[in-house]
This record gives C-alpha cells, sequence and structure tokens, in this order.
C-alpha cells in the first residue's frame, strides 16, 4: 500500500462519514444567504413568577442562566445574553424545537416558549450550533463533530491537491483555476 | 476537482473561522484614530439616519456597507462601517460639527469571524454581491461535491462494504443528534 493509495482511501472514508455534515453545511447556508423578512413564531408554554440579582458583567450572566432553566424545568444546555437592562434571554438549542426564556426584570416575570418545527429555522440552527461553553454534554459532543468536519475541510483540500498534482495531464488546468480563485478571493476580501 | 481548486480559498477560510467561532476565540477590538475634523456640512431636521450616513461617508470617500446608530438626544449618530480587513466606526456630532473616523486594528480571529459572517444580498454594492454569489457557488459545490462523491465511490467495487460501513455510521449519528439534542 503506497502513500498515494492511503491518502486517496482517507479522502474517500472521511468524507463518505462526514458527508450528513457536508451537505448540512452547505443547505444550511441557503436560508442564512437568503435571509427571510419573516421572524420564526413561538408558542407561549409558560410564565412564572421569578425573582434573581442579575450580574452587571455579562461575563457572569450563566449562574443566572442556570437559575432561569431550573425554574422552568428545562435540562440540558443553554446560551443567555442580556437583551437591554430590563430583560435577559436564555435559549436551550434544540434542534427541532427550541425552547427560549425571557426574564423581565422589572415585572419578575419568567415567559417560556417553544418554537414550532420549521425547516428555515431548523437548518439555520444546524448552522449555527457549535461551542463548548453550553453546559451540555451533548451540545460538547457535537461541538467536537464541527471541530472535526473543519479539520476534514482542510484535509480534503490537502489531499485533493496532492491528488491533483499526481494527474500531470491536469495540472495546466488546476493551475488556473487555483489561481484564478485566489485572485478572486482576495480581490473580494480587499474590496469589501 | 477545478471547481475544489478554485474555491478552495474559501473552504479553508471557512474551515479555519468554523475553527475559531466553535472554541469562542477571543476577539479583542482596539481602535486608531484616523480622522478627528471638522464637518461643516448640516442636515435639515428629520433627516433620516441612514440619509445622514450616506451623505458622510460620500464626503469622507467610505462609502460601502453600513449599519448606523442615533442619533442620540445630545446629537451623536454613529456609523459602522463594515469592512472585511478594517471595519470603521465613524462619529458625527451635530452639536459640535465634528466627524471623527476610527479603524478598527485588524487581528486573526476577528477577521475569520467578519468572513464567516458576511453573507446576503441586502447591501447595495458590487463587493457585497460578489460575496453573496461566492457563498451560494460554495453551497452549489458542498452538495455537487458530496453527490459527485458517492457516485465515484459506488463505481470503485473494491471500496463498497468499507464506504458503505463509513457512510452508514456517519448518517447514523447524525441522525441520532438532529432528533435527540
Amino acid at each position: 500500500m503506497t502513500f498515494a493509495h492511503v491518502v486517496r482511501r482517507a479522502h474517500l472514508y472521511a468524507g463518505l462519514f462526514l458527508l450528513p455534515w457536508v451537505i448540512m453545511f452547505g443547505v444550511s447556508t441557503i436560508p442564512i444567504n437568503h435571509q427571510s423578512p419573516e421572524p420564526a413564531d413561538w408558542v407561549r408554554l409558560g410564565e412564572h413568577t421569578f425573582e434573581a440579582p442579575v450580574p452587571e458583567s455579562s461575563e457572569n450572566l450563566r449562574p443566572l442562566g442556570r437559575q432561569m432553566m431550573d425554574a422552568a424545568g428545562v435540562q440540558g444546555g443553554y446560551w443567555i445574553y442580556r437583551v437591554n437592562p430590563r430583560q435577559v434571554q436564555v435559549g436551550h438549542p434544540d434542534f427541532l424545537t427550541p425552547v427560549r426564556l425571557n426574564y423581565f426584570l422589572e415585572e419578575r416575570r419568567l415567559i417560556v416558549e417553544r418554537r414550532p418545527f420549521s425547516l428555515r429555522p431548523f437548518l439555520s440552527g444546524m448552522h449555527t450550533r457549535g461551542g463548548y461553553d453550553m453546559g451540555g454534554f451533548w451540545d460538547s459532543v457535537w461541538a467536537v463533530f464541527v471541530d472535526i468536519v473543519s479539520v476534514g475541510l482542510i484535509l480534503w483540500i490537502a489531499s485533493g491537491v496532492y491528488m491533483w498534482w499526481g494527474i500531470p495531464s491536469t495540472r495546466r488546468w488546476g493551475w488556473m483555476a487555483l489561481g484564478a480563485g485566489m485572485i478572486c478571493f482576495a480581490t473580494i476580501i480587499a474590496t469589501l | 476537482m477545478y471547481l475544489a481548486l478554485f474555491l478552495a480559498p474559501w473552504m479553508i477560510g471557512y474551515a479555519l473561522s468554523t475553527l475559531a467561532m466553535n472554541h469562542r476565540m477571543p476577539r479583542p477590538t482596539s481602535y486608531i484614530t484616523e480622522r478627528d475634523e471638522p464637518y461643516p456640512n448640516e442636515f435639515e431636521p428629520g433627516t433620516p439616519p441612514r440619509e445622514m450616513a450616506l451623505q458622510i461617508l460620500a464626503d469622507l470617500d467610505l462609502v460601502g456597507a453600513f449599519s448606523v446608530q442615533g442619533p442620540t438626544p445630545d446629537g451623536f449618530l454613529t456609523i459602522n462601517r463594515q469592512g472585511m480587513l478594517s471595519p470603521r466606526r465613524i462619529t458625527y456630532s451635530s452639536r459640535h460639527r465634528r466627524v471623527a473616523v476610527h479603524r478598527m486594528e485588524l487581528e486573526t480571529s476577528g477577521f475569520l469571524n467578519r468572513f464567516h459572517r458576511r453573507r446576503g444580498y441586502q447591501q447595495p454594492y458590487a463587493a457585497d454581491l460578489a460575496m453573496a454569489i461566492s457563498v451560494d457557488a460554495v453551497i452549489v459545490a458542498m452538495v455537487f461535491w458530496a453527490l459527485s462523491g458517492l457516485w465515484m465511490w459506488w463505481e470503485m467495487r473494491a471500496t463498497r462494504w468499507w464506504g458503505l460501513a463509513c457512510a452508514a455510521t456517519g448518517a447514523g449519528i447524525f441522525i441520532a443528534f438532529v432528533l435527540t439534542i
């Protein structure tokens, strides 16, 4: 078994294993690049009386998020941000039906809502989900796969360039494609 | 193959920026003051902020994609002029009739983040349109690579069983994620 053989097989099998993620990241870019003006609908699940101190710094909000999740009876990972001085929002990502919690400080109210399944936010939700700071075990496992796909993309490019170089008859057109892509990319980046 | 070679810079950019975003790499923002000068032009009361911003950007020779905040009660209008390499924040004070231009210093994770998030056909400028078209090209290419890869794999009989095992494992894990988390 030669090195070239190993490269070709690794390129192929990694591609087959990560195929769903590649298709997902491609297709889910459509609703992001072609944004809909219509906001997603949320259905109210409940409302609770809730009061908790809100730290000044946005970096220390996570304990408050845990309190809000517990008060709403929601398990798993979450993100949190302060919408404005009077409102804090927590989101529990779920690919099919995510939940969000809004705490209105002055009214001491916690509103729990769920988004019914809808294709556009489902796709963009898959695209944007990531990070190791959500606090949920499976959120971190998903983040590992996001890393694997990213590294996979770089390895596919490297192995693809290696395989292209192994076919001398395609070098001239390959150089032209690579050069044209780099020029277009650099021009767009420099002028944006 | 040629499509992949052409789009290689975008794919490297998206891969690196995804790593940076997935690991929440810090994006320190420091600005350099480029200009701080009198701005003699006046605006009629009630002029929409976007019109004011457009005029200010044209006068400063900084026309391009932007967002605007204000004016505040004390007369400050803040224009965020988007830029992949060097975004600028422009502050106009109607009371003092001055304008200041602050340029964000170039820094890797911030650049990767801006590159990854730049998309859409909302801005009327040629460079933004070119970027949006290139994003659509990447979408088509990723789906094409996936489907053409499946076809090429199926044509190689020697790889069918191991390939099937990889594809089935990947699809199973992906479906389990989608249904459960």
